[in-house]
């Protein structure tokens, strides 16, 4: 398991790699909150693309990552949920928490641009994540033979 | 009914071992042909089983884990984690959606709620001082059903 940072002003991603479990989760923890506090960070995104497992340590581990973001005036966002890890965090109801599911783009584009302008790529972004959620091979096995 | 097949894991209560045991597990119960997704509830619902022996169980000692595993003519499977730790005074709080008896470790307090969304079956008998014992069932779908 490991985690790549990268930080642009207020704004950091995320990308974590491999299997989250308890074993990995505090090391995880201690990385994310380091940058998010050294950087002042306000907009904290977490990317689970390179995520093969995760098991209720990744609840904790995004709901105390809301929590902080929350303390600190700032937002979470998490991205490229699909399969098992969707399927697991939904059952946690972090769903509800609003946080899921935001293209990744979002965060690139610079914060002062019209509302108005960003609704039609907002709806291709989300067509976008659709398709990518298709390409992943989970469920596949089996129920179309 | 006879198990068509069983097995027998022991390991020492440290962390890194979660990972070890689910994989462990998912490679027995890859002779009944499971759809990905099946498998990674598995994973997960063995995963968060065998945290709660690392940091419940054990919490202030290391010790042994057991898995047994039986695969069953009706394609159900029966996984038994145990631990010999402290057991659970009060097992109907501790399957409590969001309760920990370890806050500060920054666990969700899902462990049991996930495995019992992701399983057939999860029973669990405990003595304390004797130790926990978890027994997990789930069907394997055939294939083309």
């Amino acid at each position: 398991m490991s985690v790549q940072i990268e930080i642009a002003e207020e704004y950091c991603i995320a990308r974590l790699i491999g299997e989250i479990d308890h074993h990995n989760a505090k090391e995880l923890r201690d990385a994310i909150d380091n940058a998010v506090m050294t950087g002042q960070v306000r907009e904290l995104d977490l990317d689970f693309r390179e995520v093969s497992f995760m098991d209720s340590s990744g609840i904790g581990l995004v709901m105390g990552r809301y929590k902080l973001m929350q303390e600190l005036g700032g937002n979470l966002h998490l991205i490229n949920i699909a399969g098992h890890l969707k399927k697991v965090m939904m059952l946690a109801g972090l769903d509800r928490l609003a946080i899921l599911d935001r293209p990744e783009q979002r965060r690139r584009r610079p914060p002062a641009e019209p509302v108005l302008e960003e609704a039609p790529e907002e709806m291709q972004e989300a067509g976008r994540f659709e398709e990518e959620l298709e390409d992943i091979p989970f469920g596949i096995g089996g129920e179309e033979v | 009914m006879k198990p068509v097949n069983t097995m027998k894991l022991q390991f020492e209560g440290r962390s890194v071992n979660e990972s070890f045991s689910r994989t462990a597990v998912a490679a027995f119960v890859a002779q009944l042909d499971p759809t990905v997704e099946e498998l990674a509830d598995i994973k997960t619902a063995v995963s968060e089983a065998v945290t709660n022996c690392i940091v419940h169980g054990y919490r202030d000692r290391l010790g042994i884990v057991y898995i047994s595993a039986s695969l069953y003519p009706d394609r159900r499977i029966q996984i038994k984690v145990r631990d010999k730790g402290c057991g659970i005074p009060d097992i109907q709080r501790a399957m409590e959606p969001m309760y920990t008896s370890v806050p500060e470790e920054e666990r969700a307090g899902l462990g049991f709620a996930v495995m019992q969304s992701l399983m057939d079956r999860v029973k669990v008998i405990s003595k304390e001082g004797k130790g926990t014992t978890v027994t997990l069932e789930r069907s394997i779908r055939c294939k083309g059903e």
